[in-house]
């Protein structure tokens, strides 16, 4: 589902307002969220917050009129959303770390007192994170060798590049 | 059931066996808790395809199993072996199930996760159930992409198991630090190591017989050689002051413990029924015995295999029919009559 502000971006802020004991409904991109109703994923959203059933609406408000609760970010890959996530304990699908990231994260660090994996690479997956990470290497190469000139250099950068995205 | 028997190892007097489970998911699809019946049953295709053609290759023969083709006592059967868990069992979605013949392997499709790689092995030997687990994880890996990520590792449907993905599991039986009560101290210093006890069919299972599964609790941030070397310190803590209580037992209340250790026997050996959580009792306390060197049976005899085989399901298979509460103490203490030794007379 598209934002309803800027039809650009997948909402994943559902929020319901009450303005004047009228409830809507609308859901937002992130960007727009932040944008219009001053709600700030980053900061505000806290795991216990949510925890806690809603979010006090003054914190969020920046118009005054309007009154929040429920705010829940939804996942745009599975469908999941926090209510639903905080009901359970279980994530709908690997997109649904990023989509909760900024309140999984202190969860994660209350249950295994770390945040950074340190065990098995699988070979396939880290296969790839290291040709990415060359990729990308060679891609600021490039650019430095375009911006002075040495164009034979940067052919033969772009070679190795086309080479190692095959591969990817 | 080869794991039970294979354990020759020096601490077999109180660690029973060894376990290692992996969680994983496979990138393509919604974890189970999103997952619809088409798409499970395209999970359990796409695993299944691995084990199907690569069979020929592989040194062991594995069973693909039509989960919905089991009977349920089977099915439960298989969770007292601990081939398969509990929550395995109450899935509400399609499951499927890649076992060994000698059941130490098995992966349980579409459980919490889309993949839960076990492996178990007789004694103290958790570096064989390791390397045997991470040889199957390799070759699942070789053809399906996993949910993995560079900061958090192997993405998991809890956030408990985020990171390697892997349970250690040691399964102990310790009765004397049960029965001093030193048992409690311990449950409350293991946790300060990132371990945890369970009763022995795991989470929120009671504790019979005196058996008790260690295990680690965190899963990130630590290298899965780090969780096996904790676990194994912790371990070896727990055995020892296991000994040094039995030791103290048999010193001070050698008469107690025989009386108890012989009465035991007479029950098992003469009893016409026995429920469940007696005949496990009575059963902890022969091996108790036998550790202690008070009982020496004629012929050698695995009790933990018999601790499984005594549970209702496997029961009822032995049995061949179904069997109501009444009729199964009966046929347990049939079964114990008969699969007791001989005491060696001295
Ligand atoms: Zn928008
Ligand atoms: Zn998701
Ligand atoms: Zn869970």
């Amino acid at each position: 589902m598209l934002c309803e502000h800027c039809h650009k971006n997948i909402a994943t802020v559902f929020l319901k307002k009450t303005v004047n004991g009228k409830t809507t409904e609308i859901r937002l991109c992130e960007k727009c969220a932040k944008e219009l109703e001053g709600i700030n994923m980053d900061s505000d959203l806290s795991f216990q917050n949510l925890l806690s059933g809603f979010i006090n609406a003054s914190e969020n408000n920046l118009y005054g009129m309007n009154q929040f609760h429920h705010v829940i970010p939804t996942c745009s890959h599975c469908g999941m959303n926090y209510t639903e996530f905080r009901k359970t304990g279980k994530l709908g699908c690997a997109h649904c770390y990023d989509t909760f990231s900024k309140t999984l994260m202190p969860v994660i660090k209350r249950i295994h007192g770390n945040t950074i994996h340190s065990g098995k690479i699988p070979n396939r997956t880290g296969g790839k994170l290291r040709i990415n990470k060359r990729i990308q290497e060679l891609q600021e190469q490039l650019h430095m060798a375009i911006a002075k000139e040495e164009y034979e250099r940067a052919a033969q950068l772009r070679d190795e590049i086309r080479t190692l995205k095959k591969e990817d | 059931m080869i794991w039970q028997t294979s354990a020759n190892d020096p601490d077999s007097d109180v660690v029973l066996s060894s376990r290692i489970r992996l969680a994983r998911n496979l990138k393509k699809y919604s974890f189970p808790s999103k997952l619809d019946t088409l798409e499970a049953n395209n999970v359990i295709q796409a695993v299944n395809d691995v084990f199907s053609k690569t069979s020929s290759t592989s040194d062991r023969v594995f069973d693909i199993k039509n989960m919905d083709t089991v009977t349920p006592v089977d099915k439960i059967a298989m969770m007292e072996r601990h081939v398969i868990s509990p929550n395995f069992i109450r899935s509400s979605i399609p499951t499927g199930l890649i076992v060994s013949k000698d059941e130490t392997l098995s992966i349980m499709i579409n459980e919490e996760d889309h993949l839960r790689i076990q492996s178990i092995a007789g004694g103290r030997n958790l570096q064989l159930s390791f390397d045997n687990a991470n040889k199957i994880d390799d070759l699942i890996e070789e053809k399906l992409e996993y949910a993995y990520n560079e900061k958090l590792g192997y993405l998991t449907t809890c956030l408990t198991n985020v990171g390697t993905g892997m349970r250690a599991s040691y399964m102990v039986h310790v009765p004397a630090l049960e029965t001093t009560g030193q048992l409690q101290f311990i449950l409350e210093a293991i946790g300060k190591f990132g371990l945890t006890v369970r009763g022995i069919y795991g989470e929120g299972t009671k504790a019979q017989g005196s058996l008790f599964q260690i295990s680690n609790q965190i899963t990130l941030g630590h290298s899965e050689k780090e969780i096996i070397d904790n676990l194994n310190s912790v371990t070896t803590q727990i055995v020892d002051q296991e000994r040094l209580m039995r030791t103290k037992l048999l010193k001070e209340k050698k008469i107690t413990i025989e009386d108890a250790v012989y009465r035991s026997y007479g029950v098992l050996s003469h009893a016409r029924t026995l429920t469940s959580d007696e005949a496990m009792t009575l059963l902890s306390d022969i091996k108790l015995g036998c550790a202690l060197g008070i009982l020496e049976f004629e012929e050698k005899f695995h009790i933990y295999e018999l601790m499984m085989l005594i549970q209702p399901a496997n029961l009822q298979k032995a049995a061949g029919k179904e069997l109501d509460g009444t009729s199964r103490d009966i046929e347990r203490a049939a079964y114990i009559r008969q699969s007791l030794p001989k005491l060696k007379s001295l």
